[in-house]
């Protein structure tokens, strides 16, 4: 690890005089890498400068990597940053918004006044990539002084006035602003509160955004950690009125009723607030959301805050990190830049492989996070195939089908082999079934019209009935899919389905943020057959069976699922199923272990073959395949829960 | 051999840029360019210094790019002074520099009514002579001389050259950038071999922030005065930077969706940005990636500026030449917009002294007297840009560095920055370097391989294999736990393979490397051998009394051969990592040889001091070669006890 200063120095041109001294120092100290401040002068700014926007962007990328280390280092590379968003291209901008975020979460942002013109500017930037980077930066960020409060504010408004439709994050931001800055926002408050009077006939210019938009900004105070910040309780009554908007944008924040209760609590005092923000109306949905990750310690202490910090496993925390990342390439593979979403899903994975150190990697939410990112690059690879007003990709139909497919697979699988999902996990996963579904209705050239048809409407009829309760609000895609199943009604008769009215639906899908709440269990098994290889196959004697030991491990995997052991027969495509009684294996629930020796009946006549192996479990699925209720074997569809393992036979000379 | 360096301009300063160097018996000149500050003969290089007839003695003239300092008497020379040799210079700076010398001329001689030193045709003519190169195109300008351009950033089409004449190689850079800007790329060269670097040293001790900071002082500056209602005033010179800053503003126009126009006064720079549209393949990465889509250099915002709308109502901005308010268009827009403090006027990095640009850059006047009569009140905002197209001295460390010449001569600075580089170059990189004043010379020793035959035995000897053997057995694995496990001492081949051999150069000959064996032969000498010899007296008592107290048993004798032997076990037993060889009357060992003297007057011996003896001396007369020096004096001093 270099010292802060050789870090520093890699900003500046200049040689610093620390590391002039570091040098003698560091000769000092044998082990030491030694490093020479002239060496690394500037190293970061000619990256930043470079001719080729993939360098800039990579230097961007390391910036925030070292920005973890040192606040101070931070602080400077922000200067450099700051400049960085006014690059010619568009990918080193994003990237630049990615580091200040990442500085932001760990506390490292600290945003200056001479930065203010240029963020700021990117508030009211034509492209919504931008715009929305931005304001998630802003979500973090902690202004010094009440002028740079304001004129975040102010240019917040602007935006406001001129995209109608960041309306909801807008709000989404300034409620977070607001929270971040109670004291701020008391005077601002003051100041406009003649502004968000009723005017003279009673009714409130509520139409006016800008005043929705101060409304949002004043209810957010009393949740500040800030104490005393009292706001007039007459507004937090105006702000009812305005219920839906609000409630609209702050959907991942808090209930509709939830926000209510917390509206009228307010509205009866006039501060100091004690009441609880009740979070709960939300629990167990999508509430965990005032990022776990985001507000580290630095908010400790606000009981509110603490609150959402219910995620206490370290684990689910750092894989919440990456699912935060990987909600994000939506907007990338909607407006067609698939491959901007496969680097970030592929820099997500990486991520993840460098976690891999002892109890993470086995941990179910890290098998979880893995799959799930598998299945994102698949829905992302699908998808280019339905972004309008682009070109087919030159691959064929075939290729569609096959991704559709694979995706239809990893879904059923991440499905029945994770236990302790969530409600809200639950239905997540299902509305990605959905989508598959849809996906592939609206390819007219795709087959198995009906089958699909039925598998839409099971999957939906599962999704209802977690709904049933009302506890979790359900997606707008999922409404419009409920919609279009009423409207195709229960004749179930396909050929009268138009593609378009699948693809309509689809446009209204939107990745949500995937927040695991911890808990989860991977079922899984491994199978091991002891001394079998290559050079010492099993030996068998034509037309009689075999017996194949195997040495089975089975994790997380209940007694009452019912296991079956899949073998076949490389070459001959003759698959066998053996039942594997669970009683058999002893140990407790969650790791048992049993020797087995499976007997595999249709040896070939052949010299030698190979037997693939696999342990696979039943689950029930919403459409029942048929087909394979045609010979004994197992009559639902099969998770496969470990590798398929090749096994060596060959004949008894 | 030695490459000589003739400054006719920009030694110690800047303008007029002019350099004769001689590799080799090649003559080139590195640009030719005039002097802005001067209008006596100190406006061109002192051409006579060349020599009485330049197409005899200059092999070609070789142009970095367009800029007037740099190319600015090239048609005097040629079409005046009469030279009619072959001129290289890239393709951009052949289609820009006539617009560029045209403009220079015009000014000249219809604005300030100056007697014209080249006339319109003088230019075509001069033209007519150029030799346009591509880059990294290696040029054969005569049977010996190479060259070979080098891109270099600064602006459109400049280059740095390369010349290379038999073993003799050099590098002039002209101007360059080594951080790439709006539309143009960071310099480029290959890491080539070089006796010789002749760099441009504008910014000798300045290190520049970044480029980011600039453009948001810029870009705030203008936008906060259009957002007021402002207008902004840009005067700049038609190619370079305006295209620059016109790229800069586009692109925050276009992403801060402002509709506030842009002109761009007729002319010049609108013939300019036409051409840029064509030499796309000159700008940077950016642009070139870009301009099948959209070429940047098509300013969707950018309109044409009519003289009627000077005041007409409403914020805009306008670029307008020339650059220092010298006078023209932008003199005359800037007399309409000084005195309303809502406007803003943007200042290039440097200004010519008496024009109103250095005016407005050395502290902020109200008033600014044009003539005796008109008078500009000057209420509006001055920004200063610090845009610069040339390197700061970490580039030129870095660029000297990367090239790691064996001589650097600075050029194209101020005379005591230029210093302190040198000094730098020569402390921190080891190099040794010059910043000779104009019209000196500075002469360094060039390179030249001579070829060499190698003799058949020579050959022999690099390929025969020089096998070492070492045996390694790793001492920690015989620990205790290793009782069951013998080690086994790995043997390590080794085959450094060494060419030893000698050179020699007879007259009149080519050199040849020979094997050592071969030297004698080939020079029909005789091998001498050095040797030393000394006759070293013993006491036997000596001897013997060791010999007893060793109690080896052997019975007392004093004939030679028994003493000789006594000496053997001795050696034996103190040398033991040495053969010694018994042969009766002599020892040898190594080369050292030793047997008893019985001569009297041996004349080894040195007379003996000890006066005092019991015993008569023995004495040992040992002669040895000169390597084996070390082991003599060893035994001579175990026979002396």
């Amino acid at each position: 690890m270099v010292s802060e200063d050789i870090l520093l120095q890699t900003l500046s041109k200049k040689v610093l005089v620390a590391t002039k001294e570091k040098k003698s120092l560091a000769q000092c100290s044998d082990e030491q890498l030694e490093v020479s401040g002239s060496i690394v002068a500037g190293a970061f700014m000619h990256g930043l400068e470079d001719e080729f926007h993939e360098v800039r962007k990579a230097a961007c990328h390391s910036l925030g990597t070292l920005t973890i280390l040192s606040s101070k280092f931070a602080g400077e590379a922000l200067n450099l940053l700051m400049d960085v968003l006014n690059d010619d291209s568009m990918l080193v901008r994003l990237q630049a918004f990615e580091t200040m975020h990442q500085m932001a979460t760990f506390g490292h942002l600290k945003v200056q006044e001479k930065h203010m013109h240029m963020f700021l500017g990117t508030l009211v930037d034509r492209n919504t990539l931008t715009r929305s980077a931005a304001r998630k930066v802003l979500k973090l960020a902690k202004l010094p002084d009440l002028k740079l409060f304001r004129s975040t504010i102010d240019t917040l408004l602007d935006n406001l006035e001129m995209c109608p439709q960041d309306e909801a994050d807008i709000l989404n931001v300034l409620f977070h602003i607001g929270r971040n800055h109670g004291k701020f926002v008391v005077r601002i408050i003051e100041e406009v509160s003649q502004q968000m009077e009723p005017v003279s006939n009673g009714k409130l210019g509520f139409d006016n955004v800008r005043v929705g938009a101060l409304l949002v900004l004043a209810i957010s105070a009393p949740l500040s950690q800030e104490r005393d910040c009292s706001i007039p309780p007459s507004i937090f009554s105006y702000a009812v009125t305005y219920l839906g908007r609000i409630s609209h944008a702050l959907s991942d924040i808090i209930h509709q009723e939830g926000l209510l209760n917390y509206l009228s609590q307010c509205s009866r005092s006039s501060g100091p607030y004690d009441m609880e923000f009740d979070f709960s109306a939300k629990r167990g949905g999508t509430s965990e959301i005032l990022s776990p990750t985001v507000k580290k310690p630095r908010e400790a202490g606000n009981s509110l805050v603490e609150y959402s910090l219910d995620v206490q496993d370290e684990v689910t925390k750092s894989m919440n990190v990456v699912l935060e990342k990987v909600k994000d390439i939506w907007p990338f593979v909607q407006a067609g830049f698939t491959t901007e979403g496969l680097r970030t899903l592929r820099s997500c994975r990486e991520e993840l492989a460098t976690l891999t150190s002892g109890s993470i990697a086995s941990g179910g939410s890290f098998a979880f996070t893995m799959q799930y990112i598998k299945i994102m690059k698949l829905l992302a690879k699908a998808w280019v195939n339905f972004v309008p007003s682009r070109h087919l990709p030159s691959s064929g139909m075939g290729d569609l089908d096959f991704v559709l497919g694979k995706l239809d697979a990893r879904l059923s699988e991440l499905k029945s082999t994770f236990i302790g999902l969530s409600k809200v996990e639950e239905l997540h996963i299902l509305e990605l079934v959905l989508v598959t579904c849809m996906l592939k209705l609206s390819k007219v050239e795709i087959c198995c019209h009906l089958g699909t048809l039925r598998k839409l409407s099971c999957t939906m009829a599962h999704a209802e009935s977690l709904l049933e309760d009302g506890t979790v609000e359900p997606s707008r895609f999922m409404i419009e899919v409920r919609k279009l199943l009423s409207e195709i009604g229960t004749s179930l008769n396909g050929s009268s389905c138009n593609p378009v009215l699948f693809r309509r639906v689809l446009e209204s899908f939107f990745l949500e943020r995937l927040v695991l709440c911890g808990g989860l269990k991977h079922i899984k098994a491994d199978l091991d057959i002891p001394d079998n290889d290559y050079e010492h196959p099993l030996c068998f004697v034509a037309g009689l069976p075999v017996g194949i030991p195997c040495h089975i491990t089975l994790h997380n995997v209940s007694v009452e699922s019912r296991l079956w052991l899949k073998m076949t027969a490389n070459g001959i495509d003759d698959t066998h199923f053996v039942s594997l009684d669970s009683n058999l294996f002893g140990g407790c629930d969650d790791h048992r272990i049993v020797v087995f020796t499976a007997p595999f009946y249709k040896t070939p006549k052949a010299f030698s073959f190979t037997v693939s192996v696999c342990i696979c479990m039943e689950y029930l699925s919403e459409d029942e395949d048929v087909s394979f209720l045609k010979r004994c074997g197992p009559r639902h569809e099969l998770a496969s829960l470990c590798r398929e393992k090749e096994v060596f036979l060959s004949m008894v000379k | 051999m030695a490459i000589d360096s003739l400054v006719l301009g920009a030694g110690q300063e800047v303008g007029k840029s002019c350099v004769i160097v001689t590799i080799n018996g090649k003559r080139i000149m590195f640009d030719c360019g005039m002097h802005m500050g001067h209008l006596d003969h100190r406006r061109y290089p002192d051409f006579s210094l060349i020599g009485p007839n330049f197409n005899q003695t200059l092999t070609c003239i070789i142009i970095t790019h367009f800029h007037l300092d740099h190319i600015g008497a090239l048609p005097y020379f040629t079409e005046v002074c009469g030279y009619s040799g072959p001129i290289y210079m890239t393709y951009p700076t052949k289609a820009l520099a006539p617009l560029m010398l045209e403009d220079y001329r015009k000014v000249m001689v219809e604005r300030r009514g100056e007697e014209e030193q080249f006339t319109s045709e003088h230019i075509v003519e001069c033209m007519k002579k150029v030799i346009p190169v591509d880059l990294k195109q290696t040029v054969q300008v005569d049977k010996d001389l190479q060259i070979r351009a080098y891109y270099a950033g600064h602006v459109l089409g400049a280059a740095m050259f390369y010349a290379k004449v038999g073993d003799a190689a050099m590098v002039y850079t002209g101007d360059y950038n080594m951080t790439p800007d709006r539309h143009l790329g960071a310099a480029q060269i290959d890491r080539l071999s070089l006796d010789l670097v002749i760099t441009e040293s504008t910014y000798a001790t300045t290190i520049r922030d970044s480029k980011y900071a600039r453009e948001r002082e810029f870009l705030r500056a203008v936008h906060t005065c259009v957002a007021g209602g402002g207008k902004v005033l840009i005067p700049s010179f038609a190619l370079g930077r305006a295209q620059e800053l016109c790229i800069l503003l586009e692109d925050y126009w276009e992403r801060m969706n402002l509709k506030v126009p842009i002109y761009f006064s007729a002319g010049l720079t609108r013939q300019a940005n036409m051409y840029y549209k064509m030499l796309i393949s000159w700008t940077s990465q950016k642009i070139k990636e870009t301009y099948s889509t959209h070429n940047a250099f098509d300013f969707k915002n950018v309109h044409k500026f009519e003289r009627s709308m000077i005041d007409a109502p409403g914020p805009c901005v306008l670029f307008a030449t020339p650059g220092m308010i010298s006078g023209g268009f932008s003199l005359e827009v800037f007399k309409h917009w000084a005195p309303s403090e809502k406007n803003l006027v943007t200042m290039p990095g440097y200004c010519v002294a008496g024009t109103i640009g250095h005016k407005l850059m050395s502290g902020k006047p109200t008033k600014i007297d044009l003539d005796k009569d008109t008078r500009i009140d000057v209420r509006c905002q001055i920004h200063q840009l610090t845009f610069s197209p040339h390197t700061d001295a970490k580039g030129i460390m870095d660029l000297v560095k990367f090239l790691s010449p064996k001589h650097v001569i600075l050029v194209h600075g101020e005379k005591p920055r230029m210093a302190t580089l040198k000094g730098r170059i020569q402390s921190e990189l080891g190099i040794q370097c010059y910043d000779p004043a104009n019209n000196e010379t500075v002469s360094v020793p060039s390179t030249h391989y001579a070829t060499a035959v190698a003799s058949d035995a020579f050959v022999q000897s690099c390929s025969n294999p020089n096998f070492k053997f070492s045996t390694s057995g790793s001492e920690h694995e015989q620990g205790s736990s290793s009782s069951n496990r013998k080690s086994i001492p790995r043997l390590q081949v080794s085959d450094d393979r060494v060419a030893e051999g000698i050179l020699v150069m007879e007259k009149n000959k080519k050199a040849k490397v020979v094997h050592q064996d071969e030297l004698l032969v080939m020079l029909e000498e005789k091998k001498h051998q050095v040797k030393f010899a000394y006759c070293c007296p013993a006491h036997i008592g000596n001897l013997q009394e060791n010999q007893e107290t060793e109690s080896t048993g052997l019975p007392l004798s004093s004939t030679n051969n028994d003493m000789l032997q006594l000496l053997s076990a001795k050696l034996t037993n103190e040398l033991s990592e040495v053969n010694i060889q018994d042969f009766g009357d002599h020892l040898q060992v190594e080369s050292f040889r030793v047997s008893i003297c019985s001569k009297e007057d041996c004349p080894y011996r040195l007379s003996d001091n000890g006066g005092e003896e019991h015993y008569e001396p023995m004495f040992f007369c040992c002669s040895w070669a000169m390597e084996d020096e070390k082991l003599a004096w060893k035994v001579i001093s175990m026979c002396q006890k």
